[in-house]
């Protein structure tokens, strides 16, 4: 009988985790849907769902073939409050093509692609300070094409 | 005595699932693949990247959508062919998550080559068969009754047409994760991938000379294929996947033989004030007749066991 209070503690810990795991994804989906896709406009959302709790310090790479003609715009937002996110979108050689390091960190940017080749999106969140608490939330990485009335 | 100490182990095994899952998630890879291992290997980075890319926690491989998948058939030049799409009547036949997820995937598809086309009923009917499936799979709520409405209201439209469509296939993939059914989210990707490649070889009516553009498009799917490859991986140890990983392999054996070199690497050239940075490269590609050939009709067997 002395199992039965850890199994009941477990089992609410159990309950709590699935809860928070619904809740976050829940909340990362609203995210993406309310705060993320509108920063792709005019662009239309190509539909594909990249959205993800992270945490400072963490990164995350998206693999994307781009197609020759294509126009493309890239948005990485995170919650407010996470620092404003590293982004570089590598070649499949890893060679950098794009730092927004160069640009205050901007978080959409356009890309025409004149071949198709396959891009790699690295995102990093810099990490707290020392002694600081991290702070975590979520991500949304998502795409953009240009419709068919508004191309070039 | 007994009964508590196998709840306790269900309890506690559910309690790692969980704890697990909180940390993999959204068709996220944890640690590299060897081709990316290969490719981090074979060329000089500076150290901080390297740095950051080894502690990567998450990888998101994304496949042309079935929108944009759309989206570049029409831009090739080719037509549009109803005959090509999934036949409506076939949905009650799919009874299994794997069949109700490709063939979500599928449909989708359908639904943005027809809307593409200004196809406005078969638009509207494959939303409803996307419903249909997203209700079987329990996500009913990606494809709600307003979505329906709001794209009958709204089929003069393309542009909100192809954002109710968007929204509707993120939803029912965001959906499926937050359920922690990730690889049934893949699945539904997959699905759909598979029917923008048949819908494509099948508009080139057997020949490499009709739409060279149309050509290119499919033969540059050899890229798409590896991170479709990638992304069945990282959910090897469900069945319904190594299935799909199988399949997909005997498709990769075929696109092999296709050539695709690279004549100069990407250059980029930014142009700050608006904001957009223009890629540059140049590649050749060699495919032969009797490669195609034999591609087509892979690509028609595989779907063809998808759809059935």
């Amino acid at each position: 009988m002395k199992l039965v209070v850890p199994v009941r503690l477990l089992s609410i810990v159990f309950l709590v985790l699935l809860t928070a795991f619904g809740h976050t994804q829940a909340q990362c989906l609203s995210f993406a849907r309310n705060i993320a896709k509108p920063l792709l406009e005019p662009y239309i959302h190509d539909g594909n769902y990249n959205a993800t709790y992270m945490e400072e310090g963490e990164s995350a790479e998206l693999y994307k073939t781009f197609f020759k003609g294509e126009n493309y715009r890239l948005v990485v937002s995170g919650v407010d409050e996470l620092p404003q996110i590293h982004i570089r979108l590598l070649d499949d050689q890893r060679n950098v093509m794009f730092d927004n390091l160069n640009h205050n960190l901007v978080n959409v940017w356009n890309f025409t692609a004149e071949n198709t080749g396959t891009m790699i999106v690295h995102i990093k969140i810099p990490d707290a300070g020392e002694n600081k608490k991290i702070i975590g939330g979520c991500i949304a990485i998502l795409f953009g094409v240009e419709a068919e009335g508004k191309r070039r | 005595m007994k009964k508590v100490a196998r709840y306790s182990l269900f309890v506690i095994s559910a309690f790692l699932l969980v704890s697990l899952s909180f940390a993999c998630t959204c068709q996220q890879q944890k640690g590299q693949g060897t081709e990316e291992k290969e490719i981090i290997s074979s060329v000089t980075i500076d150290e901080r990247l390297l740095e950051d890319f080894n502690k990567s926690k998450l990888i998101f491989y994304s496949l042309p959508s079935p929108l944009e998948t759309a989206m570049l058939i029409k831009r090739s030049g080719a037509g549009y062919n109803p005959d090509l799409l999934n036949d409506l009547h076939n949905t009650s036949l799919y009874n299994t998550n794997l069949k109700m997820a490709l063939n979500l995937g599928v449909y989708s598809t359908d639904m943005s080559y027809s809307s593409l086309f200004d196809q406005t009923q078969s638009t509207i009917n494959y939303m409803g068969g996307a419903r249909q499936l997203a209700g079987k799979l329990g996500v009913l709520e990606a494809i709600d009754e307003e979505a329906i409405r709001r794209l009958e209201e709204n089929m003069n439209n393309r542009e909100v047409v192809m954002d109710i469509i968007s929204e509707t296939f993120m939803n029912s993939n965001a959906y499926l994760v937050q359920q922690d059914r990730p690889a049934i989210a893949v699945m539904v990707l997959v699905g759909g991938w598979v029917e923008g490649l048949y819908i494509a070889t099948q508009l080139t009516n057997g020949s490499l000379e009709a739409n060279p553009e149309l050509i290119d498009r499919i033969v540059y799917q050899k890229l798409s294929l590896t991170t479709v490859i990638n992304l069945l991986e990282s959910h090897r140890s469900n069945p319904d996947i190594s299935f799909l990983i199988e399949r997909m392999n005997e498709l990769k054996m075929i696109f092999d033989e296709i050539k695709i070199v690279t004549v100069s690497d990407v250059e980029a050239e930014t142009h700050a004030e608006q904001k957009i940075t223009i890629l540059r490269s140049e590649a050749e590609t060699f495919i032969t007749n009797d490669t195609f050939n034999r591609l087509l009709e892979k690509i028609r067997e595989i779907r063809t066991e998808f759809v059935s």
